[in-house]
């Protein structure tokens, strides 16, 4: 577990992770990595420190490439830009992030290349080139927010890791990581963490606001009279609720059960808009139930009272 | 309204000035061989009692040097 002991939480996903990274030491082996979850989740964290602990023939890590997938067209740039000049021939580990976004023929190409049930050096011709895989040298981790977009075939080839939300736990720790100096008093931590929504990413950023705010202050010690300060300033909503989603609760409570698309007109959001980024975390953490209409829940309700006017 | 009979000042060579100076074969001979092309002024071949060739005018199309193949965005991390 020493390996991970620097990123905070994602039990599941250290214990995977390290039992690959031994076979690695043994077997020079590795798998084609998929990692899952939503941003912020720490996906690419994992993936860098991973590379950390897997080592090139003399010893030393590897070095570590993250392409961003929305930016290859096509496989031909990416032989030509990428492939050649930094991967081919080298001892590297590659993070393909947001692979959803990977161009179909590479994809394709991809999928013939992850076969090595028979060896372990794959030659691929592409228009005029000759390029060869070797995953003796080369790691392969894929990563994404949206693993239902992945060509199926090559989805199937890659060993998946789902990375899930953090615990309130987990953010106070990241929180109280970044800011060592700061001492965080009574309930205001705990209060604090609640805020981020599970994200590691925005635990980050919340502990830059507060670190700021301290710095303003000059002070070292933040309590609750702090952070409530904070939250009127920068507007911090009780359960890092946005405003979209207070609406919706709002409406909910004045109108009472509603329609995807009442909320759609009451809110001026799009019915999927509504979906994916409100309704999911509404009705994650409890604040609205959909029984035919949506409705509000005694927890929705009492989050709505927490909500200054 | 603008006066379009005054006479346009600071525009065109003044008087007196020129675009060429005198230099001795000799001395462009360090310089060039002799087969070099030199550009020369067509009055002055007249002079000379040289052919003059026409100009023919040719007009380039502009070529579209931007680069549009899209760039890969990637970062390499030495751990």
């Amino acid at each position: 577990m020493s390996r991970f002991a620097e990123l905070v939480g994602q039990a599941d996903v250290k214990k995977k992770l390290d039992f690959y990274l031994d076979a690695h030491e043994k077997s020079r082996k590795f798998p084609f990595l998929l990692l899952t979850g939503a941003k912020g989740m720490g996906k690419t964290e994992f993936a860098k420190e991973t590379a950390r602990g897997l080592k090139a023939a003399d010893g030393a890590p590897k070095a570590f490439l993250e392409i961003n997938c929305g930016t290859i067209k096509n496989a031909q740039v990416f032989f030509e830009q990428v492939f050649a000049p930094v991967i081919q021939g080298n001892e590297i580990t590659v993070l393909l992030d947001e692979c959803h976004a990977l161009p179909k023929d590479l994809m394709t190409v991809l999928l013939s290349a992850f076969n090595t049930e028979k060896t372990e050096i794959k030659q691929v011709t592409w228009r005029e080139g000759m390029y060869e895989f070797n995953f003796k040298k080369q790691t392969f981790m894929l990563a994404t927010t949206e693993p239902d977009r992945l060509f199926a075939p090559l989805k199937d080839r890659l060993t998946h890791i789902d990375f899930q939300t953090y615990s309130v736990s987990d953010v106070a720790k990241i929180i109280q990581k970044i800011l060592p100096d700061v001492s965080f008093k009574g309930e205001a931590l705990d209060r604090i963490a609640t805020t981020v929504r599970g994200n590691a990413r925005s635990s980050v950023q919340r502990a830059k606001q507060i670190e700021m705010y301290c710095e303003t202050k000059a002070k070292k010690d933040f309590g609750c009279k702090e952070w409530d300060d904070l939250c009127s300033k920068i507007g911090i909503n009780p359960s890092g609720l946005n405003n979209t989603e207070i609406q919706i609760l709002r409406a909910l409570k004045d109108r009472g059960d509603c329609s995807l698309n009442m909320l759609s007109a009451i809110t001026g959001m799009s019915r999927s808009s509504l979906q994916r980024d409100s309704e999911v975390f509404l009705l994650q953490k409890g604040f609205m139930k959909i029984e035919g209409q949506r409705k509000l829940t005694v927890a929705g309700a009492k989050v709505l009272e927490q909500v200054k006017a | 309204m603008n006066n379009t009979t005054s006479i346009k000042r600071g525009r065109g060579r003044p008087v007196g000035s020129t675009s060429f100076v005198n230099v001795s074969l000799a001395d462009l001979d360090q310089f060039i061989g002799t087969k070099s092309a030199i550009p020369v002024s067509r009055v002055w071949l007249q002079k000379m009692n040289l052919t003059v060739q026409p100009i023919t005018r040719s007009i380039n199309e502009a070529s579209d040097t931007t680069d549009t193949t899209p760039k890969v965005e990637f970062k390499i991390t030495k751990l």
